[in-house]
């Protein structure tokens, strides 16, 4: 049962409160209160309220790598210049996100520590290489998200460290990026599958390509196999075909209440392949 | 007839206070002293209950009550199988079910409560399939009962002789999900018992006497010991009639502790204990001559009543009959078993049954249209049942718009010049469907009345008070009753002021079930006006020396036809009705009960004053990579008579519209052993605005002769169409024929493949 709520405002304070143990973490608070109240989720001791921690917001350029504070909400993926103009595969992700409501609350670290296979920006940030900054009483690590998460609802984080930054390297000339969701409803549903896709695009040919999957496995994954089929190739009809196939192949996805795994390998073959049509076209 | 008020578009006379955020629904009310519920629900789907320990949870400080079955009366309640107490005794039945009761001084510590009672349990084998309900090995739902709970066999005509009369014999059978009601107000009950042992109980209902008639027999004390007062509801589409359980629990817990209890579901409750529509397995049969008439219609019908009965059986009924009374049929032939299973209890649902057999019908004809070569607008037009005529059961049709519906939503859809056009070959697909269907107005059935009541008082200032036991639920009947009486009076819409139900106040009433508010209680609401305004003529009479039928009432002002200075302005009449010798204040009542025939025992009468009308066409998009259908356009006629109030209507029609569209695509109550997994908003996925195309809602007015001012009912009729519109367009689009709802992604994608691969899934 919760005993103690706690607001900080400042880093030390909120990771002294971390330490001190049987905390839970609380930011946008749209997965931790229905999780909570529908007894999927237990309350530590504490609950700490992260969300007037200064200087965890928005996004900007540090050296070569773009930084988006852990509080940044979803709204503001969707609706900052700064983001549009750099990493428009966030706000494209973020228009596709819940509902006004939840994209106000909701926070890029939250869905980074819900670890949810379908949280709807870690696909877009696996295809962007993102590293997660993570700082506790003892110091601060970089993990890469790739690695970072174990299971549903799991991940390295060790109870004390609280996620601050998202860093991705800044964009280089020709970098496209896209990503496309699919649930049964077209507004405020979770997804069924998702797709990423992102390379730099030149000539007609793709590089350095990134392919990641939502809702296939138990953690957003990346997609070697796809990635392999396209790497270095020219985006004509048949690289897409390939790569589809490739795809399908690779996933191996489970039966829950929002689809087949037979339904999920299908639309992973045909995201894939309307993905890297938008990928083609910039 | 040129009404300023009846067949105009005003804002529902409950419109202001709602969107001020000032109408006081039950989960706003509060008394001194009261105290807050919560429910503890049974985790299995069927489990003996072993052991129940409250001690810690009554120790509990702030604990007031913690009640279970063996607490509550052994009286069995039900609506017509007596079957329930008003908590779980011995076993559940079915994952949710109640087992114990907690009152408390806040919703938090009686919440902590349940954590603290101990349960045992001893799990059955759970029947979960309806379709294994009648295998000898089955498990007993009720022991030493078969799992049937009813069987209900209709023949009339010769069905074999028509089949063999056909050019074309088509089968198929259909699966129809259950669906969540939605409302939102999710159900919420304050009871409390006065210093004389009387109950009082403010409740989200669609009808105070059946509210108190299932309280007294639950609660096994006098009907008259017990009132009923209907706080305002925000929405019942069916859920909040007569199978309600937590007004039960919450009435029950007062009589325990003498304070003022609350009950208010959150979502997940609501959708644990609240009313799904009755699924079912649906094998149809129809033959059709080359021209389009229907030879022979043979159903089989297998029904999930889960847990308990309910209505269950009266819905099962309409699934089995009532389409056929829309066409001229001769030979049709049911076949309809309900059976219980270890779910949650099944029953009323907006459009009562008959969604279920009109998106099978709807389906079957545009099959077979398709390979007669004809259009199924066509097949239904020469079928079409026609005012004046007696169907197949014995109804009795007065007025029937289907002709026009079907007229209105062809033209508006623009079907000819749509289905003309070449086939989309891309990945996304566009294609049209249609579908009609037909709904009572009123149903004689609950016993033998299905009247109306209405006590009208005018008061000295010349404003009317309506008194009804009939429940506006937020579809408008307070609105249409007002209407109806300012108009007949000749006062100001403003001036008409319709009392809340209270059983120890209005008159008997069955309340809002079966659309007959608008056609009864109109009726009744006229009547009662007729009555008023001729007691106020006469006393305008005297007053103005002038002879009565001589005399108006325009703008609350009773004058002369002929004399233009004799005026009387109306507070002056009713004054004077009161203060003279052997004077009253005018009060009246009127009781319009139906010229109709329960049926017999072989469902044969004419059970409504009138029958209503839908039809619907829509226009789909269907994304081929995807599986997602998109509704692109919706045209949806609804025949009610007569539109006391079109925007009321049409909001009617356009949300039957968009209920339809989630049962259809979206809505999938879904399971894991046996529990319901997806009790909340996110999961359980209903329409949002994305998901509605630009809605046409056109209104056909049939004038009705039993009904007020020719109005029948309007609402549950637009419901019906709407699926299968949406499932024959589909079929349009990509030649896939869904025939299992909902029609999810997965199944379109499942049958494009299966389509590829030449009909092998
Ligand atoms: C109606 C509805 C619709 C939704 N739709 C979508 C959708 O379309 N797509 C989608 O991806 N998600 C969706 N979600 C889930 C949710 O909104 C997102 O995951 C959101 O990003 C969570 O952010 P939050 O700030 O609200 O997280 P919280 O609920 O506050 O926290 C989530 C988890 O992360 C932990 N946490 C939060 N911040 C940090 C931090 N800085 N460091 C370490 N741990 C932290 C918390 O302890 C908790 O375990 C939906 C939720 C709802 C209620």
């Amino acid at each position: 049962m919760v005993e103690r709520y706690l607001a900080p405002t400042t880093l030390d304070e909120a990771l002294k409160a971390l330490a001190a143990g049987d905390a839970t973490i609380v930011a946008g608070g749209t997965d931790v209160m229905p999780q909570s109240q529908a007894g999927r989720f237990k309350l530590g001791r504490t609950l700490v309220n992260i969300r007037r921690v200064a200087g965890l917001q928005g996004g900007a350029k540090e050296g070569d790598e773009i930084r988006l504070g852990a509080l940044t909400t979803i709204s503001q993926l969707r609706e900052d210049a700064f983001i549009a103009k750099t990493l428009p595969v966030l706000a494209e992700a973020a228009d596709h996100f819940a509902s006004v409501q939840i994209r106000n609350m909701g926070t890029l670290g939250g869905n980074i520590g819900n670890a949810s296979p379908a949280g709807d920006t870690l696909v877009p940030l696996l295809v962007l290489d993102a590293v997660v900054e993570l700082r506790s009483a003892k110091g601060m690590r970089r993990l890469r998200l790739d690695e970072f998460f174990t299971g549903p609802g799991k991940t390295k984080r060790t109870p004390d460290e609280l996620i601050t930054n998202i860093f991705v390297p800044a964009p280089k000339p020709g970098f496209v990026a896209r990503f496309a969701k699919f649930g049964t409803r077209p507004a405020l549903d979770i997804s069924a599958v998702s797709v990423g896709i992102a390379g730099i695009v030149k000539d007609g040919k793709i590089s350095n390509v990134r392919v990641a999957y939502g809702a296939v496995a138990p953690t957003p994954v990346r997609g070697r196999a796809a990635e392999a089929a396209l790497e270095g190739k020219t985006l004509d009809a048949a690289t897409l075909a390939a790569a589809a196939k490739a795809a399908q192949g690779e996933v191996k996805p489970i039966s829950d209440r929002r689809a087949t795994a037979w339904y999920r390998r299908e639309m992973i073959h045909n995201l894939v392949k309307k993905v890297l049509a938008d990928v083609a076209h910039g | 007839m040129n009404s300023p008020i009846v067949g105009k578009a005003v804002p529902q006379v409950t419109a202001l206070e709602k969107i001020q955020g000032r109408a006081i629904y039950t989960g706003d009310l509060k008394q001194p002293g009261m105290l807050h519920a919560k429910v503890l629900r049974g985790p299995y789907p069927h489990a003996r209950i072993v052991r129940i320990d409250t001690s810690q949870a009554v120790a509990l400080p702030g604990v007031k009550a913690v009640v279970t079955g063996a607490d509550t009366p052994t009286r069995l309640w039900g609506v017509a199988h007596k079957q329930q107490r008003i908590l779980a005794t011995g076993k559940v039945r079915f994952a949710g079910e109640e087992v114990a009761a907690v009152a408390a001084i806040s919703e938090d510590i009686a919440r902590d409560a349940l954590d603290l009672i101990e349960i045992e349990y001893e799990e059955l084998p759970a029947l979960l399939d309806p379709a294994r309900a009648l295998e000898a090995e089955a498990p007993q739902v009720h022991d030493g009962h078969d799992n049937r709970v009813k069987e209900i066999r209709i023949a009339r005509g010769d069905v074999e002789a028509g089949f063999a009369a056909a050019d074309l014999v088509h089968e198929a059978t259909y699966e129809l999900h259950s669906q969540y009601p939605g409302y939102m107000e999710p159900m919420a009950t304050l009871a409390s018992v006065d210093g004389n042992g009387r109950l009082t109980v403010w409740t989200s209902t669609q009808s105070v006497f059946l509210a108190r008639a299932r309280l007294a027999e639950a609660l096994d004390r006098p009907v008259s010991s017990i009132r009923v007062i209907q706080a305002m509801v925000g929405g019942g589409f069916g859920g909040k009639i007569v199978e309600e359980r937590s007004s039960l629990i919450a009435a029950f817990l007062a009589t325990r502790v003498n304070r003022p209890v609350r009950l208010v579901n959150n979502r997940l409750e609501d959708f644990q204990s609240g009313c799904f529509s009755v699924p079912c397995r649906l094998w149809l049969k129809m033959g059709m001559t080359k021209d389009g008439t229907i030879t022979a219609k043979d159903v089989r019908i297998l029904a999930n009543s889960g847990a308990y009965a309910g209505l269950a059986p009266e819905v099962m009924l309409v699934t089995a009959m009532r389409s056929d009374n829309m066409h001229r049929l001769e030979n049709v032939r049911s076949a309809a078993d309900l059976v219980y299973t270890n779910t949650m209890p099944r029953g009323a649902f907006r459009g009562f049954g008959g969604t279920q057999m009109a998106f099978a019908l709807n389906s079957h004809l545009s099959v077979m249209a398709d390979k007669l070569g004809l259009d199924p607008f066509e097949v239904h037009r020469r079928n079409a049942i026609r005012a004046g005529e007696t169907s197949v059961h014995g109804w009795q049709f007065g007025s029937t718009g289907l002709r026009e519906c079907l007229d209105q939503v062809q033209a508006g859809i623009g079907w000819e010049a749509k289905r003309r056009r070449p086939k989309d070959t891309g990945v996304r697909q566009r294609g049209l469907g249609m579908a009609a269907a037909m709904h009572v107005s009123g149903n004689r059935t609950l016993g033998n009345w299905d009247g109306s009541t209405v006590v009208l008082r005018v008061n000295e200032d010349g404003r009317a008070f309506i008194a009804s036991g009939e429940s506006d639920m937020g579809q408008g009947a307070n609105t249409m009753m007002a209407q109806i009486c300012a108009d007949e009076l000749g006062i100001p819409l403003s001036h008409v002021t319709v009392l809340p139900p209270d059983t120890d106040t209005s008159p008997f009433a069955l309340g809002s079930l079966a659309s007959r508010v608008t056609i009864n209680g109109g009726k009744a609401v006229l009547q009662a006006a007729q009555q008023a305004k001729t007691q106020i003529l006469d006393a305008a009479s005297g007053l103005l020396g002038c002879p009565a039928d001589d005399l108006e009432i325009d703008q609350g002002v009773v004058r002369s036809r002929t004399k233009s200075n004799a005026t009387a302005a109306l507070p002056q009449v009713c004054r004077y009705h009161v203060f003279r010798h052997g004077g009253e204040g005018i009060l009246v009542r009127a009781t319009y009960d139906p010229p109709t025939k329960m049926m017999d025992a072989d469902h044969y009468g004419n059970i409504a004053p009138g029958y209503s009308f839908a039809a619907q066409a829509v226009e789909v998009e269907v994304d081929t990579e995807t599986g997602q259908v998109t509704l692109l356009n919706s045209c949806l006629a609804d025949d009610c008579g007569k539109a006391i109030n079109p925007m009321a209507v049409h909001g009617q029609t356009n949300g039957a519209a968009v209920q339809a569209i989630g049962w259809a695509l979206y809505e999938h109550l879904q399971f894991e052993d046996g529990r319901l997994a997806n009790g909340n908003f996110a999961d359980y996925t209903m329409p949002t605005a994305d998901s509605v195309p630009h809605l046409q809602a056109s209104i056909v007015e049939s004038n009705e002769p039993n009904g007020p001012l020719g109005a029948k009912g309007a609402s549950e009729t637009a419901i019906l169409p709407g699926a299968p519109a949406i499932a024959n367009a589909i079929e349009d689009a990509i030649g896939v024929r869904i025939t299992e709802l909902p029609i999810t992604p997965e199944k379109i994608l499942a049958g494009l493949r299966a389509k590829r691969e030449g009909g092998h899934a």
